[in-house]
């Protein structure tokens, strides 16, 4: 009778050590497939997003394929350009009719001042409106 | 195949963003050649300014776009900040920084090694990821 008991026993606790192993394997593998599916997820948005990027990056590549560093040639020349301009289409040198149009190429002269080829176009509209003369030729 | 697109692309840019600098150094060489430039410039990758990181901003391979006043005479602050206005007025040549991954433009003297510095997307209408623009 006490051989009996101490199978049961035996057996009892043979079942209570595998459920606690079931129990254990069974968190562990939900810990793993969890930690599987969040490196997906990422992965995923990571490859999505990389994708929206990689879209703008050629867009913005192919609309500015033409650009160079002409301003290298420019920026000397558009500092001497405005310098001279600002001083000769200054409103205050003009008290007549054209105050007006001096003041508004004054203004654009100031938007632009560091844009060349627009520097060059303010030079031709104030030599004709105001009747300036731009001393330096090589501009 | 993502991977390997992913690869080349890095490959892609790294060469662009080579090519933009010999670019530029040519273009520098000309105009200096030519006495359209009073100094001779030089550009060269550098750190950048972490603080100016954007979207597109290569962390790891340099995002400055450092531009040295390599011979030919000094350049006063005044002087040195105008060349760099003029450089950021052009605003499809910064969009183009941008997406090879610089946020950071210097612009040193010949002398010691204080410069000025932008941050690149101040200089540009703000690039979304949805259309580009």
């Amino acid at each position: 009778m006490e051989q009996i008991a101490d199978t049961a026993a035996v057996v009892q606790q043979n079942i209570t050590d595998n459920v606690e192993a079931t129990t254990l394997w069974s968190v562990w593998s939900i810990v793993a497939i969890s930690v599987t599916l969040f490196a997906v997820l990422a992965l995923v948005l990571y490859i999505f997003r990389d994708k929206k990027k990689r879209r703008v990056k050629d867009k913005i590549m192919n609309e500015t394929a033409d650009v160079g560093f002409n301003t290298l040639n420019e920026w000397k020349k558009a500092e001497r350009l405005y310098n001279e301009l600002k001083r000769i289409c200054h409103p205050d040198l003009f008290h007549d009719e054209r105050n007006e149009i001096a003041n508004e190429i004054f203004q654009r002269l100031t938007e632009n001042k560091y844009r060349y080829q627009e520097l060059l176009k303010i030079r031709d509209e104030a030599i004709e409106k105001l009747g300036i003369k731009v001393t330096d030729n090589k501009y | 195949m993502n991977i390997w697109n992913t690869i080349v692309d890095w490959f892609r840019d790294r060469s662009e963003r080579s090519r933009v600098i010999s670019s530029f150094n040519e273009s520098a060489r000309q105009a200096y050649m030519s006495g359209d430039a009073p100094v001779m410039l030089k550009a060269k990758i550098s750190r950048g300014d972490p603080n100016y990181a954007h979207e597109f901003s290569a962390r790891w391979s340099g995002s400055g776009f450092r531009v040295m006043v390599f011979t030919g005479g000094q350049l006063s602050r005044a002087e040195l900040e105008f060349m760099g206005n003029v450089i950021l007025a052009d605003e499809k040549l910064v969009r183009r920084l941008i997406v090879l991954g610089w946020d950071t433009l210097e612009i040193h003297g010949s002398e010691g090694v204080y410069g000025l510095k932008w941050r690149l997307t101040d200089f540009t209408t703000k690039i979304n990821l949805i259309n580009g623009f």
